[in-house]
């Protein structure tokens, strides 16, 4: 089973476009060629999976997508900006499952004008009428479609729940008494049971608990006060989280915690342990993060920036072990020596697994060449890594679904695949 | 079509100006160089071949076969008694991976390379310099990897 994300007609993706999403998704390619809004979109696509319909989060930090004028493409002549744009979320197999969600211009923001649900040959989709805020109601199923219009009473919102979390015979009695249709619709009771199931597994694979770090993380400080920290992309949180641990009555968490940052320091390069220094004896005081490489430890603000901005992505990730994540990194290896860059992609590599996924923005060669020795080293399965590359186009930018073989390697390079790479190479020796 | 270059000539071929460098750094065709087991190493012990192939590995540009399948390949051309040179892995590494032409200047593995009972479905074909250029393009038949990476199923493995 594919896990995928589908989307049309959004900022400089006008074509339609799909992309595997995987334990990790690795995202690759120019500037300006949409990988942080791929990044944005898994956000807005777990909500999606959530249940929510029209009210979807296109501008939760640390993405912006702004309003509809940003987020809808611009073709430019005749064509001008997209009427409307779509996002799906797509579980493949034998039977297809998907959720879209298609939005129109309204007021100068999205508004939702269609929401559909598919499992195989069933489909339930809920539309908006033009020119008004009522909705009808298309019903598919394998023996013929019914179309309605919904009561004034009717909300868009609370399908998905209904869908599931009641039974097929309550869904038959809401739709008769939405629609008055009296059970003379396209969908059997078996039909509405297997699109409340396609709802489940859909939200089991995209409804994780969102996590997303900013590009640039925040800066260090010599001193920190005790205060609590909302988490934030940027992690100005981790100091106090740091700080609440090792004050915490329970040793273990905060043991378990040093000791792998402390595996990841050492294999890095970048320190062989942190520690919290009080600056006082009540829990109110401050407090510093010590840094430890090689002989006493050092304030965090006097070490290598490297530190600071990995620590958040290492910390929050190793802390929120709920068992079922989605991390949206953007250039984790900023700041960081080629060598930590590597270790990142061993480290995302041993985090990653069904429940946990990672979906990594990055322009560091060493990061997806570790995780693909990672796969050649049988740590990884070629369908556990997903390596997407993003191509500027003529008609705006496009996504290619790049495949691994066991060995790690590439094994369908598109047209054009890192030729500014290898032009690079053989001018560099005036080839 | 996808190119073997033999260890002897990987600094002739791969780290000096060349056509066969040309090629496989260019934008024409779906340049693949294959390379793997006891070839790939004797060629990673020069640093500028060594610098090429991560280049064309992180590319997509480098195929390589299981290892495995290559070495049973080689133990069984060596015990065949059919080749007249002792470059083994090299034809095997053809075999198993359907490349179909190689860079070489052994007139023994040249003449093993060509022939019918060694490597066929299609023969081999060797590169010796630029006059044999029309040899360096990416084609699914000769080798049975299609540009996009799927495989010929047209295309039979010898066992």
């Amino acid at each position: 089973m594919t896990v995928r994300l589908r989307f049309e007609g959004i900022r400089c993706f006008s074509e339609p476009q799909s992309a595997a999403i995987r334990p990790i998704t690795l995202l690759v390619g120019e500037n300006s060629s949409g990988k942080t809004t791929f990044l944005a979109l898994c956000q807005i696509a777990q909500a999606m999976a959530q249940g929510a319909t029209g009210d979807l989060p296109f501008n939760k930090p640390p993405f912006s997508l702004g309003a509809y004028d940003q987020i809808a493409s611009y073709r430019g002549g005749r064509a001008g900006r997209a009427k409307s744009f779509s996002l799906a979320i797509e579980l493949d197999g034998e039977n297809s499952r998907s959720i879209r969600e298609e939005f129109v211009e309204k007021r100068g923001q999205p508004f939702l004008r269609s929401w559909r649900l598919t499992a195989g040959n069933s489909a339930f989709q809920t539309k908006a009428r033009p020119g008004s805020d009522e909705y009808s109601i298309l019903l598919e199923g394998p023996g013929g479609k019914t179309e309605a219009e919904a009561q004034q009473s009717f909300e868009v919102e609370a399908w998905p729940a209904i869908l599931v979390n009641y039974d097929a015979v309550a869904i038959r009695d809401w739709i008769d008494t939405e629609l008055g249709l009296s059970g003379a619709t396209a969908l059997t009771e078996s039909d509405l049971k297997s699109l409340g199931n396609a709802l489940k597994a859909l939200r089991e694979e995209f409804a994780r608990t969102p996590y997303a770090f900013a590009p640039i993380r925040t800066s260090p400080q010599r001193t920190y006060d005790p205060v609590i920290a909302e988490p934030k992309p940027e992690g100005p949180h981790i100091p106090m989280l740091l700080a609440a641990l090792s004050r915490s009555a329970r040793k273990q968490p905060w043991a378990a915690l040093q000791s792998a940052l402390k595996d990841f320091g050492q294999r890095s390069g970048l320190f062989d342990g942190i520690e919290i220094v009080n600056k006082g004896r009540k829990e109110s005081d401050p407090f510093q993060v010590g840094v430890k490489s090689g002989g006493p430890a050092f304030n965090l603000i006097d070490v290598g920036y490297g530190v600071s901005q990995a620590l958040p992505i290492l910390v929050d990730t190793l802390q929120r072990a709920s068992g079922s994540e989605f991390f949206l990194l953007q250039q984790p290896e900023v700041h960081l020596h080629p060598r930590a860059q590597a270790e990142l992609g061993s480290f995302f590599a041993r985090q990653a697994n069904k429940k946990r996924r990672f979906v990594i923005e990055t322009h560091s060669d060493y990061l997806v060449d570790r995780i693909r020795m990672e796969v050649r080293r049988k740590r990884l399965a070629p369908h556990d890594v997903s390596l997407l590359y993003f191509e500027r186009l003529g008609n705006g930018a496009h996504i290619n679904n790049l495949e691994l073989d066991k060995t790690g390697s590439i094994i369908n390079p598109p047209h054009g695949f890192r030729q500014f790479f290898l032009n690079e190479e053989r001018d560099l020796l005036g080839i | 079509m996808c190119l073997i270059v033999d260890a002897n000539v990987a600094a002739q071929f791969l780290a000096q100006p060349n056509p066969v460098r040309s090629w496989l750094l260019g934008e024409s065709g779906s340049p693949r160089l294959v390379a793997a087991g006891k070839l790939r190493d004797e060629l990673a012990r020069h640093d500028a071949v060594r610098r090429l192939l991560v280049d064309l590995e992180r590319a997509g540009r480098l195929r390589s076969v299981d290892a495995n399948r290559l070495q049973r390949e080689a133990t069984r051309l060596g015990a065949g008694g059919r080749c007249v040179s002792n470059d083994h892995h090299v034809l095997a590494l053809a075999i198993t991976s359907g490349a179909r032409t190689l860079a070489t200047l052994d007139n023994e593995l040249a003449q093993d390379f060509k022939n019918k009972n060694i490597i066929d479905n299609p023969r081999g074909s060797v590169y010796r310099d630029q006059t044999h250029a029309r040899l360096l393009r990416h084609t699914p038949v000769s080798c049975s990897v299609r540009p996009d990476g799927s495989r010929d199923r047209r295309h039979k493995r010898r066992k």
